[in-house]
């Protein structure tokens, strides 16, 4: 399985790497995104405005969090985002006919260019870092950014499942999917009142947001742990979901020219 | 232009904007962030600038709503995309495409944001805010839909023309459309930015689009400027918009290379 994977990540590089004007400009175009995100972010929330400075590292450590979750899945394993797509518009049937499993067919069947860039910015905000927290910090943050991945990718798998069910779970899984990543680069429960907060479990930015800055803060035990154990439940749920999707999986009768 | 023209692009533009009604349910869920928006980024704007008192907790959640309306319909990749894919194939009709395009994305953007504007007078009272102010936001909206659909597709358009002539340009759209998101407005009012940015941001054409529309349908005026002010702004970038469309298309037309696709 790990031989297919790392051969599919160099095949989509290189890829990828074959039109290099393509590549430079994706890769240039959202980092350019990214800065200026955080630059107008800074200067309408913090700029001249003291008392809001104090939040300043939570919100940077978001950004970092968001980037690499995001930029490493769609990177690494971009077929996972547009999965509704794949079954909508019956590419899965191919994969389904192979003795490998199709999740991770899926998985590696597309790659990201512009994602690199964002895991570029989430690498170089995260040493960046160190600037305004203490060490500790950016090593909690580094640790986040790893099960946040994860977490982008069990959240990835869980919405894309919903297009087994459902008539319009294409539409749908973009719409989590998005507002998922919206939801991670805002500071949801610095803003949000305590009553209010149950809405990070229906967007579900509690996964890769949340839970993450809540370890990353405090830096207890308990903190971690429920970061990890939620985090692999929630893997293996969404993995369960999946295979339950398939199964009930109905083929469109695609044929189509290979 | 003649009238039998003129009678084809109001078509076009009509066919275009029932385009945008024909499938309500897969455009709704497209939409499903936009309550979510509203809630959140006022949110946020209470939790980092209410302590400046320019505004209520409620207008803010109508401005919020307005600048959301105005930003999801603009620069919509699909659109953009869309519009180039028959360039070739416009050379030989007898229309001009870009007049063709250009009523084809006000149709489509005036289309998506009334279909926005329908779910935004039912949000405003869930947020809160009465019937006669409800009614007052949501007509001075609807006023200023009609010249902000022209922006958006002579915007679109502009991007359309360059995604021919240069294929890579369809990545400038992102950083274009997130220079706008930021700088016009669209998260937080541009008049609770601290100075310089203030005074920089507000002669900007971003915030012409987002800022002070938004800005309009709250108050009832324009920020720091007359009505007449912000329309003279918004035709002299509608003109130049146009001049850059006609340069961008001819220089497409010159050197647009089509392989029969």
């Amino acid at each position: 399985m790990f031989t297919l994977f790392f051969k599919a990540i160099r095949y989509n590089w290189s890829a990828q790497a074959s039109n290099k004007a393509n590549l430079t400009s994706a890769i240039i175009t959202m980092i350019v995104n990214n800065i200026l995100f955080l630059y107008g972010m800074w200067l309408m929330l913090f700029d001249g405005k003291e008392q809001n400075k104090i939040l300043w590292p939570y919100y940077l450590t978001l950004t970092v969090l968001a980037y690499i979750g995001w930029g490493a899945v769609n990177f690494f394993t971009g077929g996972l985002k547009i999965m509704g797509e794949i079954i909508d518009n019956g590419k899965l049937e191919p994969m389904l006919g192979t003795p490998r499993q199709p999740l991770i067919l899926i998985a590696i069947s597309d790659s990201s260019t512009t994602a690199l860039g964002d895991l570029l910015q989430g690498l170089v905000t995260l040493l960046l870092l160190g600037w305004v927290s203490d060490m500790g910090w950016v090593l909690r943050a580094g640790v986040c950014s790893l099960i946040v991945t994860i977490n982008f990718a069990t959240i990835f798998i869980a919405a894309g499942t919903l297009t087994f069910f459902m008539n319009r779970g294409s539409a749908l899984s973009q719409f989590l999917i998005e507002s998922t990543l919206s939801f991670t680069m805002y500071p949801m429960t610095k803003i949000l009142s305590v009553p209010s907060r149950w809405l990070l479990y229906v967007i579900p930015a509690a996964l890769t947001a949340t839970l993450p800055m809540s370890w990353i803060e405090n830096a207890t035990v308990s903190a971690f742990a429920t970061m990890l154990l939620v985090s692999a439940a929630c893997l293996a749920l969404s993995i369960q979901f999946f295979k339950f999707g398939v199964k009930s999986y109905r083929a469109a009768s695609f044929i189509g020219l290979r | 232009m003649s009238l039998a023209v003129l009678s084809f692009h109001f078509r076009n533009a009509k066919f275009s904007f029932r385009e945008a009604w024909s499938n309500l349910a897969n455009g709704l869920i497209g939409f499903l962030l936009f309550p979510l928006f509203m809630f959140i980024l006022a949110n946020m704007w209470e939790k980092f600038n209410g302590h400046l008192g320019n505004y209520t907790y409620k207008e803010m959640v109508a401005y919020i709503g307005v600048t959301e309306i105005l930003f999801i319909t603009f620069l919509r990749g699909a659109n953009i995309t869309g519009a180039s894919s028959d360039f070739s194939l416009s050379l030989a009709r007898p229309r001009s495409w870009l007049a063709m395009q250009f009523s084809a994305l006000y149709g489509k953007t005036l289309g998506a944001r009334l279909v926005m504007t329908s779910l935004y007078f039912p949000l405003l009272l869930l947020f809160g805010l009465d019937v006669h102010q409800s009614s007052q936001i949501l007509v001075r909206l609807l006023i200023l839909l009609l010249p902000l659909g022209i922006l958006q597709a002579l915007y679109s358009l502009l991007f359309s023309s360059a995604h021919v002539r240069w294929e890579m340009t369809s990545y400038l759209t992102l950083p274009f459309s997130k220079l706008f998101l930021i700088f016009g407005g669209v998260f937080a009012p541009v008049s609770d930015f601290s100075e310089p940015a203030r005074s920089v941001l507000l002669q900007m054409p971003t915030s012409d689009i987002f800022f002070q529309p938004g800005y309009f349908a709250i108050k009832g005026y324009f920020y720091q400027m007359s009505l007449v002010e912000w329309s003279m702004r918004i035709c002299v970038q509608a003109a130049l918009l146009l001049i850059f469309n006609i340069l961008f298309f001819k220089n497409s037309k010159r050197y647009h290379q089509s392989f029969g696709g």
